[in-house]
Order: C-alpha cells, then sequence, then structure tokens
C-alpha cells in the first residue's frame, strides 16, 4: 500500500510539475505575442504617422536629440517629442498631443542632405536644419513580461525624404 | 463473495467533466491564439500592400512631371494619355499593380500654371493574392478575375522648376580673382527695386547669390569680393577668401563686417545641368547683314530767360516744359470761360433810416431787424412825435469767386539725331543657322540663331521688345566690344545656350553683358581690365566662372520667375484620404472595375 501510495503521489506530482509549466509557458508566450502585436501596431501607426508628415512637410524648422519640429504644408508646426523620463514619443499640432509611442527606450533623429554620398545610398549630413531633405529616425520600444524586460521589443527604423522641392 | 463496490451516483462522470472543460479552455485559449496570431499575419500582410503602394504612387507622380515636362508646351493629350475636359489621364501596369495618374489645373502656355497630380497607386491584396490567385498570376500583366487591389493616394502640386534661381551657377569652381568684384540683385519686374526695369545702385537687393555644385576644397575663391547674396557649395565644399571679401547682406557688410554672415552659406547644392540640344534640325535661314537707321530724339529745355505767364484757358505748353499755379480770383460778373468751379456768395445792401411813426411801419421783407422806436419831444412841433431807426434794404450784390490757372512754360527744343550702324547680322522673327558666326548682330524679332562652329560677337544689340535665344556648339566663345546687350537692358531677352562643344565663353574688352548664359561644359572667363567697372546683368550656369578685374555682377531675380525651366518639380505632396480613392476590383471577365470608396481601401 505503501509503495502504491508513493508511486501514486510522485506520478501526480510529475503531472503537475508538466501541467504548470506548460501552462507558465504557454502564458508568458501568450503575453509575448500580445505584447508582439501591440508593439507593431503602435510602431506601424507612428511610422504611417511620421512619414506622412515628413513626406508632406515643407521643412525641417528644428531638431535636437529628443525632439523634431517641422513646418506642415498648412503652416502648422508639428513637434515630434520623445521623453526619456516617460519613455514616449508624442506629436503636436495645434495645440492637440497625440502618444505615439509609449515604451520608448531609445529614439535618435539624423538630418541629412539630399546628396547621396558617392558609391553608396547614405545621404551627406545636413549641418543645419536648413539643409535637412532627408530625416533618419530610429526607435526601440520594449514592453515587459511579469515586470521583466523579456524578448518582447521592437526596433524601427525609416528614412524619410521630404517631397517638397520647389522653392 | 465478491463484494462489489459501485460509485456513488452523484460522483458519476466527474472525470469526463473535467476533461471537458479543461479540453474547453485550453481550446478556447488555442483558438484566441490563434486569433491573435491570424490578426497580426493580416495587420503585417496589409501594412507591407499599404507601403508597396508608395513606389507605385510615385511611378504615377513621376510620369506626370515628365510629361508635363515632355509635353507641356504643346499639348498633354499625347502618348498614350487621354483627355476629359481639362483633365488628362493614363493608366498604367507595374507588374500586377497598377496606378492611375491624372493632370488638372493645368493651362497651356501660361507660366504661372500650377498643374495637380493626382497618383492613385494600386496593389494587390498579399492575402487575396494568396488564396485566389494561381501560380501564373504573378506571370502576366493582366489582372486576374477576383483580385480586389487595396488603393492609395496622393495629390502634388507641381511647379517649374527655373533654371536661373541664383546668380552665379557653376559646377566646378568660381574663381573671383580681381579687385572690385562685387555681386548683388536688383529686380526689373519691381519699381520699387529697379528703374525702368534697368538695375538701379539706389535700389539693388541682396541676393546676389553665387553657388557652386562641387563637393571640393575651395570650391569657391572669393578673394577680396563683395557678395552681397549667398555662397552654396556641394556637401563639404568650402570657400576660401581675402581680408576683405565677405559674404552677407548688405546691412551686414556696410556695417564693416569681413567674411561670411551666419547663415548666408551652405553645403548641400544638389543640381543636375542637363546637355542643351539643338533648337532645330534643319530650316534655319542664314541672315545676312545690312545697315539700320535709328532716330532718336532729345529735348533741350531753356528754363532760364524765356518763362511767360499765361492765363487759363489758352493753349498749356507741351508735358515736361512748364509747371502750372493755381490762384483763385472773385468778380460780381460771372467769370465767362472760367474752368471751374465757380463759387457764388450774395450780399444784401442796406442803408440806414430815420423815419416817422406817422408813417407806416417798414413792410416786412423791406428791412433788416431790429427796428428801433424813438420819441422826440423839443424843437419844432413838425419834427416832435415817435420816430422808427432801422436798415433799409436797398438791394443785393453777388460774387463769385473762381480759380485761375497761371502756366508758366519753358522754351523747349526738340534735337533728332539720325545714326545709321551697319551690322553683319540682322534677325528678325524666325529660326536662323551659321556654320560660324563673327561680327555684329542687330535683332529686331523674335529669333533663334543656331551657330554649329565657332561663334564670336563682336557686338549684340537688341532692340526693345526683341528677343534672342543664340545656340552654339563651338568650342569657343567670344563675347567681346562695348555692346554685347540688348538695349533695352532686360536680361530676360537675351539667353545663350552653350552646346556640349562649348568649353571656353570670354567676355572681354570692356564689354557689358546683359543676358543669360546657359552652358554646363564651359569655362566662363570674364577679363574687364582698366578701370572700367563692367557689369553683368543676368544670370549665368557654367563650369567654372573665373573672374579677372572690375566686374559687378547683377542677378535680375526676375529670371527665377519667367525665365527658362528644366521641367516640373513636386512643390507639395499630400496624401489622398481613404474615401478619395475609388475601390478596385477584376470582374469576371477580367475587367477593372472603380467602385466610389466609402471608407478604407
Amino acid at each position: 500500500m505503501l509503495i502504491e501510495a508513493m508511486m501514486s503521489i510522485g506520478l501526480t506530482g510529475l503531472i503537475m510539475i508538466a501541467l504548470v509549466s506548460i501552462s507558465v509557458f504557454s502564458g508568458r508566450s501568450f503575453v509575448a505575442m500580445a505584447n508582439y502585436v501591440e508593439l507593431d501596431d503602435n510602431n506601424r501607426i507612428a511610422i504611417d504617422t511620421m512619414t506622412r508628415d515628413l513626406r508632406e512637410c515643407n521643412r525641417v524648422l528644428s531638431s535636437s536629440t529628443t525632439s523634431l519640429q517641422l513646418e506642415d504644408f498648412d503652416g502648422f508646426t508639428i513637434t515630434f517629442t520623445f521623453s526619456p523620463t516617460l519613455k514616449t514619443l508624442t506629436r503636436t499640432k495645434a495645440g492637440s498631443t497625440t502618444t505615439l509611442l509609449t515604451g520608448c527606450q531609445s529614439l535618435a533623429f539624423t538630418l541629412g542632405q539630399r546628396n547621396t554620398i558617392a558609391g553608396t545610398f547614405d545621404q551627406f549630413p545636413a549641418a543645419t536644419v536648413a539643409e535637412a531633405k532627408v530625416v533618419d529616425v530610429s526607435w526601440r520600444c520594449v514592453r515587459t513580461i511579469l515586470g521583466v524586460t523579456a524578448n518582447t521589443e521592437a526596433v524601427q527604423t525609416a528614412k524619410i525624404v521630404i517631397r517638397k522641392q520647389g522653392t | 463473495m465478491k463484494i462489489s463496490i459501485l460509485p456513488r451516483r452523484g460522483e458519476q462522470g466527474h472525470v469526463l467533466l473535467l476533461a471537458i472543460i479543461i479540453t474547453g479552455l485550453i481550446g478556447f485559449i488555442l483558438v484566441t491564439y490563434l486569433t491573435l496570431v491570424q490578426s497580426q499575419n493580416a495587420s503585417v500582410m496589409r501594412s507591407q500592400a499599404w507601403n508597396s503602394a508608395i513606389p507605385i504612387i510615385e511611378a504615377g507622380v513621376e510620369e506626370g512631371l515628365a510629361h508635363l515636362t515632355a509635353h507641356g508646351s504643346t499639348n498633354l493629350a499625347c502618348d498614350g494619355w487621354t483627355q476629359v475636359d481639362n483633365t488628362y489621364q493614363m493608366t498604367r501596369f507595374i507588374g500586377e499593380n497598377f496606378y492611375v495618374v491624372t493632370i488638372t489645373n493645368f493651362v497651356q502656355g501660361s507660366s504661372n500654371s500650377a498643374p495637380i497630380i493626382d497618383s492613385k497607386g494600386y496593389v494587390i491584396m498579399p492575402l487575396v493574392l494568396t488564396s485566389a490567385a494561381g501560380p501564373l498570376l504573378a506571370a502576366v500583366n493582366a489582372p486576374a478575375a477576383g483580385v480586389t487591389y487595396l488603393g492609395r493616394g496622393v495629390r502634388v502640386t507641381a511647379a517649374r522648376d527655373v533654371l536661373f534661381v541664383k546668380g552665379m551657377v557653376a559646377k566646378d569652381a568660381i574663381d573671383l580673382n580681381g579687385n572690385g568684384v562685387s555681386t548683388d540683385s536688383f529686380d526689373s519686374s519691381n519699381p520699387a527695386y529697379s528703374t525702368g526695369g534697368l538695375y538701379d545702385p539706389a535700389k539693388a537687393k541682396d541676393s546676389g547669390d553665387i553657388a557652386v555644385n562641387a563637393s571640393i576644397v575651395n570650391s569657391i575663391n572669393l578673394g577680396n569680393a563683395d557678395i552681397h547674396g549667398h555662397a552654396s557649395t556641394g556637401p563639404n565644399g568650402t570657400i576660401s577668401m581675402g581680408p576683405s571679401g565677405g559674404v552677407g547682406s548688405y546691412a551686414w557688410r556696410a556695417a564693416g563686417n569681413d567674411g561670411i554672415q551666419p547663415g548666408w552659406s551652405a553645403s548641400d547644392m544638389n543640381v543636375t545641368f542637363p546637355d542643351v540640344s539643338a533648337p532645330f534640325n534643319g530650316g534655319g535661314f542664314t541672315p545676312s547683314g545690312g545697315s539700320v537707321t535709328n532716330a532718336v530724339s532729345t529735348y533741350t529745355t531753356n528754363s532760364s530767360s524765356s518763362a511767360s505767364t499765361i492765363v487759363y484757358p489758352a493753349n498749356p505748353p507741351a508735358p515736361g516744359a512748364g509747371y502750372v499755379t493755381t490762384n483763385s480770383a472773385s468778380s460780381t460778373t460771372y467769370p465767362s470761360g472760367s474752368p471751374g468751379p465757380v463759387s457764388s456768395a450774395i450780399t444784401t445792401n442796406t442803408t440806414w433810416v430815420n423815419v416817422k411813426a406817422d408813417n407806416n411801419y417798414p413792410a416786412a421783407g423791406t428791412y433788416i431787424p431790429p427796428v428801433t422806436t424813438y420819441q422826440v419831444t423839443s424843437g419844432p412841433q413838425s419834427g416832435r412825435g415817435t420816430y422808427y431807426t432801422y436798415q433799409l434794404i436797398t438791394g443785393t450784390t453777388t460774387t463769385y469767386t473762381y480759380p485761375i490757372f497761371t502756366i508758366v512754360s519753358t522754351a523747349v527744343t526738340t534735337n533728332t539725331a539720325t545714326t545709321v550702324a551697319s551690322y553683319d547680322y540682322i534677325l528678325d522673327d524666325g529660326n536662323y543657322q551659321l556654320s560660324s558666326l563673327s561680327g555684329t548682330v542687330y535683332v529686331r524679332g523674335h529669333a533663334v540663331l543656331y551657330v554649329t562652329g565657332s561663334t564670336s560677337v563682336g557686338g549684340l544689340t537688341i532692340k526693345p521688345g526683341a528677343h534672342l535665344d543664340l545656340y552654339s556648339n563651338g568650342s569657343s566663345v567670344g563675347l567681346a566690344g562695348n555692346n554685347t546687350a540688348n538695349s533695352d537692358g532686360f536680361a530676360a531677352n537675351f539667353g545663350f545656350w552653350g552646346m556640349p562643344n562649348v568649353t571656353s565663353i570670354t567676355l572681354s574688352g570692356n564689354a557689358g553683358f546683359t543676358g543669360t548664359i546657359y552652358a554646363p561644359n564651359a569655362n566662363f572667363t570674364m577679363n574687364g581690365g582698366g578701370n572700367n567697372t563692367t557689369d553683368f546683368i543676368g544670370a549665368s550656369i557654367t563650369k567654372s566662372v573665373t573672374m579677372h578685374g572690375h566686374f559687378n555682377f547683377h542677378y535680375d531675380e526676375a529670371l527665377g520667375r519667367v525665365a527658362a525651366t528644366r521641367g516640373w518639380v513636386v512643390n507639395s505632396w499630400n496624401e489622398l484620404e481613404p474615401k478619395n480613392i475609388p475601390k478596385a476590383t477584376v470582374d469576371a471577365y477580367g475587367h477593372l472595375v472603380f467602385t466610389s470608396a466609402t471608407g478604407n481601401n
């Protein structure tokens, strides 16, 4: 009887461990997948919005490590602001602010000319905003699982050309 | 004895129920998971299609711009483009995808036209492609039945890409190696910045920009030149200058600053310089020379002693020969012959009277109140009694006031001087062609002169209102003499076009120049010399520029609006709302069907 009881307890324990492991693993995978979906959607919308704004704008007004100001085609100013503290990227136009990204670990704007460096696909860097015709933007966003920054991250980079050419 | 222990009724099916619940739970989680994955997959697929529409759209935009450039001066309804009213349209497939591009708001021949290009790109939905298309679909260009497209569109406003938006432009280098060299600008179409359309130093502006496309060190050597404008080089290009040289605004330079004013230089020059083609193939006339008689009238005014006064309305002197003063006069008779305006005032005449009250009280209207009554009680009996004293109205007088114009005129003498000048070539309206050009040219129409060989212009006179486009394919071009310009001074009236063989252009002999030079393969040298300050008015685009001696370069900003263009560029770029993009599908017969969109594509 004792042997039978010990066998039963052992088997039950093994089954329980297997079930818990499967549950935990499935749960983490599920959360990770949900995170990826949410990250992907946010990134896509953010890059779509930024791409459209940059293509349509008249010119770059100012740029820093955490912000980019554009003169929109309608004369309004569009400001993209990255907050390293809040880890957000916001877009502000005509007093209306929209949060494009959350959980943003890093973000960088780089200005370039329209001129391409010979033999490469890169552009010459713009010394001033007046020379800026290409904006290179890249960011890295993460999500956590149970408070841990696991493997859920999205890195987005794009090089966008201001389409307006006329004087 | 066998004892059978049956489970209690209430415990039956527990394991089965638990298994069903757990299975259901796991199934639900699995379905949710798979749905999430499927949604994500669809979202990514759609995003790919959404983004892949942009190259298709841009292809449409480029075709629209290219079509405007190629046929904008003639007729847009060609090369497969169809016209409905004022809309020109083209549909073109790129693999399985396609774009529909339209041009509207285009006014043929108008320099102010701002065409609108709508380019709508359609790409096959990847999910649909995967599910509905066969393996052959990717190999053919025709749309397959049942295919649904994702549509996206852009509206572009095009603007002319004007050639002469800067004063002095070179592909490789600019060397302003002389004393008294300067640049500035004016605007021949704006009286505030020109006098009679001509350069006026008192109205000069500071847009005498110079630019070099090259990315080489010291691609601009300013020496001690005074650049009232901006200086640009290609990326990594640099500017060198002497101790007194300067680039900046008039105000900044006038404040005693040397060097480069902050914000007045850039290193992002990026321009293509297309070659010049022959203006026509055959059929050009050979011009001949001759004499041209010019009658020039001059007016001499003598204002020292012959001034005279004439009372209006005598005939006034000729305009410019006198001046008019206005005075005022009055009379009681109406001023016949006065040009007016005449004003009048009526005065009532009165006299004081004393009459005895034995008489009647003065009748109304015959006096001006008040009437004073007094008594006389002494003296002769006949004189005693009551008296009235008042102002008796005796009549009225009308006074007329009117202006008198006094004209002080001076004697004017008109002298007409007639000159006869001989020219080697006289050009009227039309196309002309020469194998070589050497001598003087007179232009009195709208002419195009194509010189296939050496070109040496000894003097060029363009009659006011006339225009010359001079094309040359000779290796060396000389512009010399004191009259290498159009006589009314509008740079837009003379254009020199250097074809690929033109490698050298020299402007010398104190020659003044008014016009434009476009010769992207030519080294342009301006040899001033002497003490004269020779002016270049207009704009130039060449391979290099070397400026010796006293040269003042005046860029005419009007050239940036009215002169030659090299095509069309994007002036604004805006995405169309999805509701403005018709939905595209392929019907059972393989035809494209467009339906109005009501929401997102």
